[in-house]
C-alpha cells in the first residue's frame, strides 16, 4: 500500500513538474509574480507554487518508496526515478530548443541544458539496463527484509525435515510412501534433496542466493562437498 | 509474499498501473491549481 502510494505520488509530482516546466518555457523561460517592480512575464496562475512543491513532494514520495518496495518482490523502480526525472525535463528542454529560434540566447542555452540532463538522466540508466544484477533488481528482484526471509528458512527448514538424509543423520528411520525402508545409496539421497531445493528455486521460493546457501547447508550435513 | 514469479509479475503490474494512475492524476491536478 505504501509503495503504491509513494509511487503514484512520485509519478504525480513529476507530471506536474514536467507539465509546469513547460508552462514556463512556453512564455519565454522565466516569469514571475507579484513584488515591487514590473513584471514583463507574468507566471501562469499556480505554476509558481506547483514546481517548488512538487519538488519537494517528489522527494518525500520516493523516500517512502524506497524504503516500502524492499519489502516486496517484483519490480524495484528507484533506479529509475533519477533518470525519469532528468530525461522527462531534457526532454522539455530539447523540445523548445529545437523548436525556438537558433540565434536566440535562451535557446542555446536551452540545448546545452538539454543535452546536460539527457546524460545526466541516461547514463545510469545505461548502467542500470547494461548489468544483469541491477536490471534484474529493478524488474523482477526479490523482496528482502524479516518477514519474507523467515518465511523462506521455513521453507528450506521444511525441505530438509523431509530429506532423508537429515533423517538418518538424526537417526530415524525413513520409509518410503508404502512403509518400506528406503533403499539405495546415500549419494541418491543428496541427489533427491538437491533436486527437491532445485524445485523450490525453479518456483521462486529460494532466489539464487538462498539456493546456493541452502546447497552448501545440504552438504555439511552430508558431511561432502 | 514470496518471491515466487506470480507475486512478481503481480507487483510489476501493480508498478504499471501506479505509473498509469499517477500520470492521469498530475494531468488532472496540474489542470485544476492552473
Amino acid at each position: 500500500m505504501c509503495t503504491s502510494v509513494g509511487l503514484i505520488v512520485f509519478v504525480i509530482a513529476l507530471t506536474s513538474l514536467f507539465l509546469a516546466m513547460r508552462a514556463v518555457m512556453g512564455i519565454g523561460g522565466s516569469c514571475a509574480t507579484g513584488g515591487p517592480y514590473v513584471v514583463a512575464n507574468q507566471c501562469p496562475r499556480g505554476v509558481g507554487w506547483i514546481a517548488p512543491v512538487s519538488i519537494w513532494v517528489g522527494l518525500g514520495a520516493a523516500f517512502v518508496y524506497a524504503i516500502f518496495v524492499r519489502l516486496l518482490p517484483g519490480p524495484k523502480w528507484v533506479s529509475l526515478m533519477w533518470p525519469a526525472l532528468f530525461l522527462s525535463l531534457g526532454w522539455n528542454f530539447m523540445e523548445f530548443g529545437l523548436a525556438g529560434d537558433a540565434s536566440s540566447g535562451d535557446v542555446i542555452g536551452w540545448l546545452v541544458c538539454g543535452v546536460v540532463f539527457i546524460i545526466m538522466g541516461g547514463a545510469p540508466l545505461w548502467f542500470v539496463l547494461g548489468n544483469a544484477e541491477l536490471r534484474r533488481w529493478t524488474f523482477w528482484g526479490d523482496a528482502v527484509g524479516r518477514a519474507p526471509d523467515r518465511a523462506v528458512r521455513s521453507t528450506i527448514r521444511d525441505a530438509l525435515d523431509e530429506s532423508p538424509v537429515v533423517a538418518r543423520r538424526r537417526g530415524r528411520g525413513v520409509t518410503d510412501g508404502d512403509g518400506a525402508r528406503r533403499k539405495g545409496s546415500s549419494r541418491s539421497d543428496v541427489v533427491d534433496d538437491l533436486e527437491r531445493l532445485a524445485a523450490l528455486h525453479r518456483a521462486g521460493d529460494l532466489d539464487a542466493r538462498q539456493f546456493e546457501a541452502a546447497k552448501q547447508l545440504l552438504l555439511e550435513r552430508h558431511g561432502q562437498r | 509474499m514470496t518471491n515466487s514469479p506470480r507475486a512478481k509479475a503481480f507487483m510489476l503490474g501493480v508498478h504499471v498501473v501506479a505509473v498509469a494512475v499517477g500520470i492521469y492524476l498530475g494531468i488532472r491536478v496540474f489542470d485544476f491549481f492552473t
